[in-house]
């Protein structure tokens, strides 16, 4: 009898719930946009591949009957349901019955879903947001440079911004007679934040020109740029970059990276990999830096690899944390073909990567030279 | 992400444990800060069970570092793990914010 009225009450405890104003939802995220949004009732959920699953993912990595998220005394339950590749939560693969808190991801295959618990005021703001988001996405992309298909230096880049937007942007051209210049900016941050300020140091550089500076030595550019954007005095945001200046006549790229990782030359066979960096403090940190520079020659077929850190920091499905030397190992593989189509390289890292870790810009241009 | 704050000889001790990846630091920042920078003392950071640093991460650091350094206190670190170490290398961030071996080698550099 006690079992009975225990029952009833937490019945009438989640259907208050549902009449009440907030609710329990599991958001599918696709690249910069909400894709799908599912409440979850007093009934549960159901994950699978076929109906009559309640969110039925058309995907060969997800069993028939996935596993099923129920809704008891105000917290969700994930169980799984047996299925073949597992069901985790923040990353962690889940046996028996496990509470799935507010703000945890949900993952099944390579879709990832986050528990969200709002009001559908919420939900409208929170709409509005992600589509000022995608407006500031929108934006950024308008000012990338198109692909370059014909000429001495020929590009390709692939750019997703990630759901939060993080602040990647980047440019290359022509600069003067004889030079061109390529670089990428990383700001640290997400949101509209994030790409304002990403934008404001763009269009710094597409005017090929700053204060004092010679635009074709790197080191004076990227102390320009420190002393322009001080974190200080930018909403405490500092970024990231790499920029180099290639000089046709003589072959010799200038270079310099400021808290950025290495770009990478290629060598024409694409198994030689050499990292372009120099030690410099990310930019905006300190006033009053001095950054250093560095040069290579770039022998005739060669090609360079600029891409952000939300390229290879990802921990993949077998639970490891990425680091440059996994990147270079993939694009080193002859049969991926990454070289020449850097949107391969997203396809290949995000089947690759646990969902949620995928979770900041990625930007990946190639140069090629003649 | 877990951090525990003790005082130890002087200074304060804050020692870090999980990834400082973006989700993390958006969930710890506040306290965090709360925690270390009203004292204004002298600060040690224990890296030696942080796994991984994003730059939100490195943001954080950045931004204690120039509060303490405003009132006078100096931030080092300790203990960064070769994979955290590698990453703190590129973004040259022990340029402001000095890395020790060990404890006592950093207690030493802020009490001095």
């Amino acid at each position: 009898m006690e079992q009975e009225q225990t029952q009833i009450v937490t019945r009438a405890g989640a259907l208050d719930l549902i009449k009440g104003d907030r609710l329990h939802y599991l958001e599918l995220s696709h690249g910069s946009e909400i894709a799908s949004r599912h409440v979850v009732g007093p009934l549960g959920l159901k994950i699978g591949r076929t109906a009559p699953a309640d969110i039925v993912i058309p995907d060969f990595e997800i069993s028939r009957s996935h596993c099923m998220i129920a809704l008891l005394n105000d917290e969700l339950l994930v169980s799984d349901l047996n299925s073949t590749n597992g069901t985790f939560i923040d990353g962690q693969r889940i046996t028996g019955v496990q509470p799935l808190a507010v703000g945890s991801i949900l993952q099944v295959g390579n879709r990832a879903f986050k528990h969200e618990w709002r009001s559908r005021a919420e939900i409208e703001q929170s709409n509005e947001i992600d589509r000022e988001l995608g407006k500031a996405a929108a934006y950024v992309l308008a000012l990338l440079p198109p692909p370059v298909s014909e000429g001495p230096i020929r590009t390709k880049w692939f750019h997703q911004p990630s759901a939060k937007l993080g602040g990647d942007a980047f440019g290359y051209g022509r600069l003067g007679k004889d030079k061109h210049v390529c670089y990428l900016v990383d700001v640290a941050g997400h949101g509209a934040g994030a790409a304002m300020h990403a934008v404001a140091v763009m269009n710094q550089l597409r005017q090929r020109s700053l204060p004092d500076t010679d635009m074709s030595q790197p080191g004076q550019v990227l102390a320009t740029l420190n002393d322009l954007f001080g974190m200080e005095e930018h909403a405490g945001l500092y970024f990231t970059i790499w920029y180099g200046v290639y000089d046709q006549e003589t072959r010799q790229l200038d270079f310099a990276s400021g808290g950025q990782h290495p770009a990478f030359l290629v060598s024409p066979d694409g198994q030689s990999f050499t990292p372009l960096q120099t030690r410099n403090l990310v930019i905006g940190a300190m006033p009053g830096l001095t950054y250093a520079q560095a040069s290579v020659r770039v022998e005739p077929g060669s090609s360079i690899c600029l891409f952000s850190d939300g390229v290879y920091e990802i921990i993949d499905r077998q639970g490891v944390q990425w680091t440059l030397d996994h990147l270079v190992d993939l694009l080193k593989d002859p049969a991926g073909g990454y070289l020449d189509a850097p949107e391969a390289i997203y396809k290949t890292i995000a089947e690759r990567a646990q969902p949620h870790t995928l979770d900041d810009d990625f930007s990946f241009i190639i140069a090629s030279f003649d | 992400m877990e951090f525990v704050i003790t005082e130890v000889g002087g200074a304060t001790k804050a020692a870090l444990t999980g990834r400082l990846d973006t989700a993390n630091v958006d969930k710890i920042e506040t306290t965090f800060s709360a925690s270390i920078l009203p004292q204004g003392r002298p600060t040690i950071l224990d890296l030696s069970n942080v796994t991984f640093i994003a730059s939100l991460g490195i943001r954080l650091l950045l931004t204690t570092a120039r509060t303490l350094g405003n009132r006078g206190a100096r931030l080092v670190m300790f203990g960064a793990t070769p994979a955290v170490a590698e990453i703190l290398e590129t973004t040259a961030l022990s340029d402001i914010i000095p890395i020790f071996r060990s404890e006592e080698e950093a207690l030493a550099a802020v009490t001095a």
